[in-house]
């Protein structure tokens, strides 16, 4: 009440709150009301109107956010709907630019060509890169998620233990006219839990190099593809060439990658023989010698400013031909192929003291809470078939989860880069992606990028980057 | 014409009087009960449910059980947490002065008769109305240190491009020069209002007993402004405490750090990022809670010493 009082003396003299208060409600001590307004309070039908309106409005925000429901989720033979009702699917990805959400704006084309027949309606809702996850956690938690939706394989776990995914084995099992073993085996176990299978690979893809052919050719030097084939592309042959093509004067750098786990401390420190986890992945390894000269050679190419600083920065500055090499994954494709100006191919890895690169993939998940789940089948069945999935390489976005020839000669013929061979050259030794069974993985990475932010600033040394991380990533595992 | 209505109608009896009275109540209520639903399902019973939840171990998904106190104390060990309350402290701090000082500056100017007044006042109030999020990014287009115009204009005068969003030590100096830009305007046009409040003749007899402009700016601005000057301070520490938009829309990497190694990481972000990454909804409960005791304290720390030098009159 003190506090009111204070501050209803300190508006007194704001000219502002004067004229509010003399000209509308308080005179004196009693509170008045305008003319108009006492007119208006004594014709009752306008209240009555004004509830009306409110509980109307009210009870449409309440009921709004699924304004296609198909009804029950039985449904056997060709045709899924119930009552010859339509059904809408809805499903998600997380296009990184422009040009690969068209993509998929394509694919979903594609699904609602061939389920016309059906009666199902596929419709693409693409969400951004930031805030993704907390995005679709809350449209869990509140019962509105799309049916179907993308993560990256990483981040399965937390959404299988909370119980917000569909077992899909009894529906795959019922369905003779699908072929499990299509798709890469070691994929498919990730997804594979105690009998029970969560989803089905959207895409796979390694990481690369994609290198600006030009500025090699400019310097005399040779292309990372022409050392691979000499089987001398290792990290001391990028230094050298990320030392010669970096002109702070000109803004170019040699080098440049995503400041996170993926081209960050997973490739180098994996490169360098170590591993962010243990063996049995319930614990951090990122304190061992192997980990931490990873991260030595991290620290110095931060320190040399051969790269640019910041995450996405680099993307936009490769496409500016402004740097040289730049390490991504295959989703990078179409934004070089659109912005590009220059000549430009793609290399595998460079070799570290081991051969690495990651395999990356992430699958499709069918929501626990879909209303139709037969129909969802359906738009997932045509999402990742062969057709497909060589529609959306063969436009450049991803590599096919899938080992039929016919996803894989739609994806070698998808150029550039010239040498699509590379993506498949790394399969052999990568680093699969891996769901955290045992932790908390958004925890662990997000505690790991902060003190690795600190190391590459030169805040904590490579040696404090590791003791640290495994200190306090200690309770993200159970 | 309403006014006149009951004379001409024949005397009232007293059933008649109440009857009148609850149509009028209704009335009354009827045109209050939006405001007070709104108030109702929009924040009092959230308020309610949070304070709950502060007590328990809920997540975002599955049923939550009491913990007691354990959300608090973890906080209290929670070296993220004070992490977040020192980055709070000193954005507070240094934005108190530099969204304040300036707008009283500018509101000062702006009071004269100058040439293009309402122009600059305009201008100067155009951050206020545009939408956080969308300036915001295009501040992370200038504060680019490869390609940002600001840093192109720093490079021009020969000096070396500041690494705004990309070196932990920069990150904080980001966010308050992001969200002063966007404050100062709002505190300008409070100042103006409490300037246009203070008498003219004040003035006329300082001038005539020879005071200078300074003296006039220092004895009878300044004190005749204090009690604005009181609400912009009090607004905009609570404004400061409870920032959210500026440091997520700058600073949220895709491992959910808020600006490099957690630089731009203030009590609100790490909030919502306890809630809606780590699904701690108990926890990020509680963290609201403790917010709000801090911002009670403050405030009222500010209002007892306010009596030393807000005069009112």
């Amino acid at each position: 009440m003190h506090l009111l009082h204070a501050v209803l003396r300190s508006w007194r003299h704001a000219p502002l709150m004067a004229s509010l208060r003399d000209g509308v409600v308080v005179r004196g001590k009693d509170i008045l009301l305008r003319k108009d307004l006492a007119t208006m309070l004594r014709k009752h039908t306008l209240s009555w109107i004004a509830l009306v309106a409110l509980f109307a409005t009210l009870l449409a925000a309440c009921g709004g956010g699924q304004p296609t429901t198909g009804g029950g989720s039985g449904g056997s033979g060709s045709n899924v709907t119930t009552g010859g009702q339509p059904v809408t699917i809805r499903w998600r990805t997380r296009p990184g630019d422009a040009a690969e959400q068209r993509v998929y704006e394509e694919l979903n084309t594609l699904v609602n060509e061939k389920l016309k027949d059906k009666g199902i309606t596929a419709v693409y809702d693409p969400a951004p890169n930031q805030g993704y996850f907390e995005k679709l956690k809350t449209e869990l938690a509140a019962g509105n998620a799309p049916d179907i939706f993308w993560i990256g394989g990483v981040e399965l776990a937390d959404f299988v233990n909370t119980g917000q995914i569909l077992d899909l084995k009894p529906i795959i099992d019922a369905d003779s006219s699908f072929q499990l073993g299509n798709f890469y085996p070691n994929v498919i176990e990730q997804l594979t839990r105690d009998g029970k299978i969560y989803g089905l690979p959207r895409d796979i893809s390694t990481m690369v190099v994609y290198f600006n052919e030009d500025l090699f050719k400019a310097a005399g030097l040779k292309t990372p593809k022409e050392l691979a084939a000499e089987g001398n592309w290792n990290w001391d042959t990028m230094l050298e060439a990320a030392r010669k093509l970096t002109d702070p004067a000109n803004q170019q750098y040699g080098l440049g990658f995503g400041n996170w786990w993926g081209p960050g401390w997973g490739y180098f420190i994996n490169a360098a023989g170590g591993s962010p986890f243990t063996p049995d992945r319930r614990g951090c390894a990122l304190n061992t010698p192997e980990a931490i000269s990873g991260a030595t050679m991290v620290r110095m190419l931060y320190d040399e400013k051969l790269l640019p600083a910041g995450d996405a920065d680099g993307e936009a500055l490769f496409n500016a031909g402004k740097v040289a090499m730049y390490f991504n994954g295959r989703w990078f494709t179409p934004g070089v192929r659109t912005n590009a100006t220059f000549n430009w191919d793609v290399a595998v890895m460079p070799e570290g003291k081991v051969k690495s690169t990651w395999l990356f993939w992430g699958p499709y998940l069918v929501s626990a809470k879909t209303a139709n789940s037969q129909a969802a089948w359906e738009v997932l069945k045509v999402l990742t078939s062969a057709e497909a999935t060589a529609k959306v390489a063969a436009l450049g976005t991803n590599i096919p989860p899938r080992s039929d020839q016919e996803a894989v000669s739609a994806f070698l013929a998808s150029t550039p880069p010239a040498n699509n061979q590379a993506f498949l050259d790394g399969i052999p030794y990568a680093a699969l992606e891996a769901p955290v069974w045992d932790g908390n993985w958004a925890d662990f990475s997000g505690i790991v990028q902060s003190l690795w932010d600190q190391m590459i600033a030169g805040q904590i040394t490579p040696e404090q980057f590791g003791q640290r991380a495994c200190e306090q990533t200690a309770n993200t595992f159970k | 014409m309403a006014n006149q209505a009951p004379a001409a109608l024949p005397a009232p009896t007293a059933r008649h009087l109440s009857g009148r009275r609850v149509r009028q109540w209704i009335d009354a209520f009827g045109m209050l009960l939006p405001t007070i639903l709104g108030v109702l399902i929009f924040f009092l019973v959230p308020l309610a449910i949070s304070f709950y939840l502060s007590f328990t171990d809920a997540r975002l998904f599955g049923d939550p059980n009491l913990v007691g106190l354990s959300n608090y104390q973890r906080a209290l060990s929670d070296p993220t947490f004070y992490r977040a309350m020192w980055n709070t402290a000193a954005f507070s701090l240094v934005t108190l002065v530099v969204s304040t000082v300036p707008a009283l500056l500018l509101a000062v100017i702006l009071n004269e008769r100058i040439a293009g007044r309402t122009f600059f006042r305009a201008v100067f109030f155009i951050p206020v109305v545009a939408s956080v999020v969308g300036v915001t990014l295009l501040w992370r287009y200038l504060l680019n240190v490869d390609f940002g115009f600001v840093n192109y204009a720093i490079r021009l005068l020969g000096f070396e491009p500041i690494p705004w969003l990309t070196r932990p030590e920069w990150g904080l100096a980001s966010v308050i020069l992001v969200f002063s830009w966007k404050t100062i305007g709002y505190n300008m046009v409070i100042f103006l209002a409490g300037l246009q409040g203070v008498p003219p003749q004040l003035y006329e007899a300082a001038s005539l007993d020879g005071a200078s402009r300074w003296q006039q700016f220092l004895y009878i601005t300044v004190p005749m402004l204090s009690p604005t000057t009181f609400f912009v301070l009090v607004t905009t520490l609570i404004n400061c405490l409870q920032v959210f938009d500026v440091p997520i829309a700058l600073g949220l990497t895709r491992s959910n750090t808020v600006g490099p190694a957690d630089s731009m990481l203030t009590i609100v972000p790490l909030l919502w990022r306890e809630a809606f990454i780590g699904g701690r909804m108990g926890y990020a409960s509680a963290l609201a809670w403790l917010l709000f005791v801090i911002i009670l304290l403050l405030t009222f720390i500010q209002f007892r010493l306010s009596r030393r030098w807000v005069h009112y009159e």
